[in-house]
């Protein structure tokens, strides 16, 4: 008897081959699976400085009440905040559920079936991914001495190439794109596909040479900048990200919008997030100084790293990362395997607070040592 | 990915009056994919057998099974199917009816034909719940002639990773064995033309390390092995200076094609020297023997290509302290049930499920149903096997099934040693058993 339903004929084959991301398990079960009474996040980019003291405040004082009534569908106060702050119109900004959800957005917006996307091999996956569960071709250029290689992804541009994914700085390689180089890219797409920049961590960037993507798009309406609230505004919790663009593109992008999809709670973390003058400078110093104390840790223990802009750094270990990541594990210590990322033997690790670090560089340390016994 | 193969199928009740139907189907299939005629015979010859077989042990209440003919590019398969309800189970153990007193008879029982037809044999449950025999026989394939001449290869200061065009391949083949005794290769680089077959057919992939001019100075193959594990070959160097990173980033490149795919881990199986070790982890070592009865330790090395989340697993007693030790070894975390019999009804007859190999001489063991008599059918299983003179006995334990706990005292009993654990090859890990091995 055929089983009901019939899986084999509903599901298209491009979702059959795709295989499903399984995020790690809540804190108090990997505690428990690894039998240890401590863990420190060191695997998902966040800040452990938390959101800013204006985030906070807002987030107490939000009226319960309220959660039984619909959000604004649009993120509209949000949107304002955005465009002043920009010199932007409103109508040129979509705030998503996370910037996952407006990658999303965007390559339903302009890819039909038989189309591409073109982005790095080893970057951020949710570019890939998005496009491949949705039945596009990913063409993935490798990275050139751990950077975005701009000939090679314009080589790889045909007449069905829709949207050219960047992610500036690079996760996991922290190398980014100067406005030189960003403009000179833009110059050579000419307008044939959406260029897409993600800068989910362009609020650490102290470098002035770092472009100023959001001033760029008067010049290049085909360029839309991602931005997320979960890394530097401290707010991955809440979900809340955005896109921002010419109003002609961002017009179509809106069509393929799900909107109420950003909780209340979000937009008012985000909203007062904005109004902190403080924290982004705390954050930097902080993150400044942990990555100092981390570098000459990975040093010490003579292991190769690669780093750039961004609160994250990744370094190359002389055994496999999965086993690295257990072992870690064990001592109450996650950071992120790479293998995922096509980096394999390569961990990365979150510029956290310094008794993380600290717990990190312990624990690596004793595995490697344990390792040269052998 | 892997391509999509030519597939006939036929739809027959199981009556012995439907023989020459199923012998012509399969024949002509065969012939069809490409088989030449002594291996379209052996493969029909195992088909009758077992259709044999279905009707006269198995099949007593006249049920419809499905027989599927497919080209898989280097080899054509018969693969069976039946609705397991229909079916005497117990008749599926390849031992059934088997008069162990009588030699000549062992010569008379149709899944042993079968079984010695083909170069690859497995009778396994379907994941709807039904059973499927499947049988595999390779089309028939020229070695390279030993007085080939030998490939060169010079040292590479630069190479980029790409995958091997077909007429590329054969040549790696001449270069591996130009740079290795025979006996140290994975048997895909022996044949060239079947390795140009099994790319082509999407079984396995090769990434090969290519200098500026087009100079190859290394290789590196894998396949999938069921839907959560990669197994790959290599990688094997050319020529290449001791301080030539090219193993390195071929192994990474193989770990990287994989890395975003469904596949949970990657396990190499006695790799060459050049192998870096340190992205593995040694699950352990078991021993190969040849016809001659010489053995080598192969070493099996695994790495999961994911964060573990960890798994829940049935284990015996008596294999509790093993288990305990390999986990803490592979720093897996694992809750570990343990279960043992106490008292309750189990079916009177237990079925395994044999995974012939007969080009490498083994076979593979695996519970397919409980029963009381799990001892006896392991012994029974023992005695065939040795009987065909097939020296490398394995058995695979699924900790995913509490039920398949119950083959351990047994297995421990007649002479098996557990020798590693294979992370997620199952529903859970699979601990590997041999028989009469040598521990290291």
């Amino acid at each position: 008897m055929t089983p009901f339903p019939d899986l084999e004929r509903l599901v298209p084959d491009y979702v059959k081959c795709f295989e499903a991301y399984i995020p790690s398990k809540p804190d108090d079960d990997l505690k428990k699976l690894y039998g240890c009474p401590k863990l420190y996040r060191l695997n998902n980019n966040e800040n452990p400085l938390g959101p800013p003291e204006t985030s906070r405040r807002a987030l107490r004082a939000f009226d319960t009440t309220r959660a039984s009534i619909y959000p604004s569908g649009d993120c509209y106060h949000l949107r304002q905040k955005l465009g002043g702050i920009f010199g932007m119109r409103p109508d040129q900004f979509i705030v998503g559920n996370g910037a996952n959800e407006v990658i999303a957005f965007a390559i339903k917006a302009f890819c039909r079936q038989g189309d591409n996307i073109i982005t790095a091999d080893k970057t951020f996956a949710v570019y890939e991914w998005v496009a491949e569960f949705s039945g596009f071709e990913a063409r993935l250029v490798p990275l050139v001495d751990y950077g975005f290689d701009a000939g090679a992804m314009i080589e790889r541009i045909d007449e069905r190439s829709k949207i050219l994914f960047i992610c500036n700085p690079n996760n996991p390689t922290g190398s980014w794109w100067d406005k030189r180089t960003l403009c000179s890219f833009l110059d050579r797409v000419d307008r044939r596909c959406i260029v897409v920049v993600d800068e989910a961590y362009r609020e650490f960037v102290e470098n002035p040479d770092f472009p100023d993507s959001m001033a760029l798009i008067a010049n290049y309406p085909n360029l839309v900048v991602f931005r997320t609230f979960s890394k530097m505004y401290g707010l991955a919790g809440l979900r809340i990200g955005y896109l921002a663009g010419s109003s002609e593109v961002v017009d179509i992008i809106r069509r393929t919008c799900v909107v109420y999809s950003v909780n209340a709670l979000a937009q008012v973390g985000a909203f007062s997030a904005l109004d902190d003058p403080e924290h982004v400078g705390r954050t930097r110093e902080s993150v400044r100084a942990g990555k100092g104390f981390l570098l000459k840790e990975l040093d010490l223990m003579g292991l190769d790293c690669v780093h750039g802009e961004g609160n994250f750094v990744m370094t190359h270990l002389p055994i496999s990362d999965s086993l690295a990541y257990r072992k870690m594990m064990t001592c109450g210590v996650m950071v992120r395997a790479m293998t995922g990322f096509r980096f394999p033997n390569w961990i990365r690790i979150t510029v956290s607070h310094r008794e993380a670090l600290e717990a990190f560089a312990e624990s690596l340390s004793k595995i490697l040592k344990e390792g040269r016994m052998f | 990915m892997k391509r999509e193969t030519e597939k006939l199928l036929l739809s027959v009740v199981g009556d012995e009056i439907f023989l020459p139907v199923v012998t012509a189907f399969v024949e002509k299939a065969a012939f069809c994919f490409g088989l030449g005629s002594d291996e379209s015979l052996r493969l029909t010859l195992a088909a009758e057998e077992v259709f044999m077989h279905l009707c006269r042990k198995a099949n007593r209440s006249g049920g419809r099974l499905q027989i599927a003919c497919s080209n898989g590019g280097y080899f054509a398969q018969a693969v069976f199917s039946l609705p397991s309800e229909a079916f005497d189970l117990e008749a599926f153990n390849i031992t059934a009816s088997i008069a162990f007193d009588d030699d000549a008879a062992l010569d008379s029982m149709g899944l042993v034909i079968a079984s010695r037809s083909v170069d690859r044999f497995l009778l396994d449950r379907e994941k709807g719940g039904g059973l499927e025999l499947m049988l595999v026989k390779e089309k028939s394939y020229s070695p390279l002639p030993p007085e080939v001449e030998a490939a060169v290869a010079a040292p590479l200061s630069k190479t980029i990773l790409r995958p091997p065009a077909p007429e590329e391949l054969k040549f790696i083949s001449r270069l591996a064995l130009s740079y290795y005794d025979a006996g140290g290769l994975s048997d895909i680089l022996l044949h060239p033309g079947r390795l140009a077959d099994m790319m082509a057919a999407g079984e396995y992939a090769c990434l090969a390390a290519v200098g500026g001019e087009g100079q190859i100075g290394g290789a590196i193959f894998w396949r999938n092995l069921g839907e959560k594990m990669v197994e790959c070959f290599g990688p094997y160097i050319f020529n290449q200076p001791l301080a030539s990173s090219i193993s390195e980033e071929l192994l990474d490149g193989c770990i990287g094609s994989v890395a975003r795919t469904s596949a949970v881990g990657i396990v190499n199986v006695g790799p060459p020297p050049q192998f870096p070790e340190r992205r593995f982890e040694l699950l352990g070592t078991f021993d190969a023997y040849g016809p001659d009865g010489s053995s080598t330790a192969v070493e099996a090395w695994f790495r999961m290509l994911r964060e573990d989340m960890g798994a829940t697993v049935w284990v015996h007693p008596d294999l509790e302290v093993f288990i305990r030790r390999e986990y803490a070894k592979l720093v897996l975390p694992r809750e570990i049930r343990l279960e043992r019999p106490s008292g309750e009804t189990v079916p009177r007859h237990s079925v395994l499920c044999a995974e012939f190999d007969r080009p490498r001489g083994r076979v593979t063991l695996r519970p397919m149903w409980p029963g009381a008599d799990e001892a006896e059918n392991i012994g029974r299983h023992l005695k065939l096997m040795k009987s065909e003179k097939i020296p490398n006995i394995h058995f695979a334990v699924d900790l995913g099934h509490a039920w398949q706990t119950l083959f351990i005292p047994g297995l421990l009993a007649q002479g098996f040693e557990p020798r590693f654990v294979l992370p997620y090859a199952g529903k859970a890990d699979v601990v590997v058993f041999q028989y009469g091995g040598k521990r290291p």
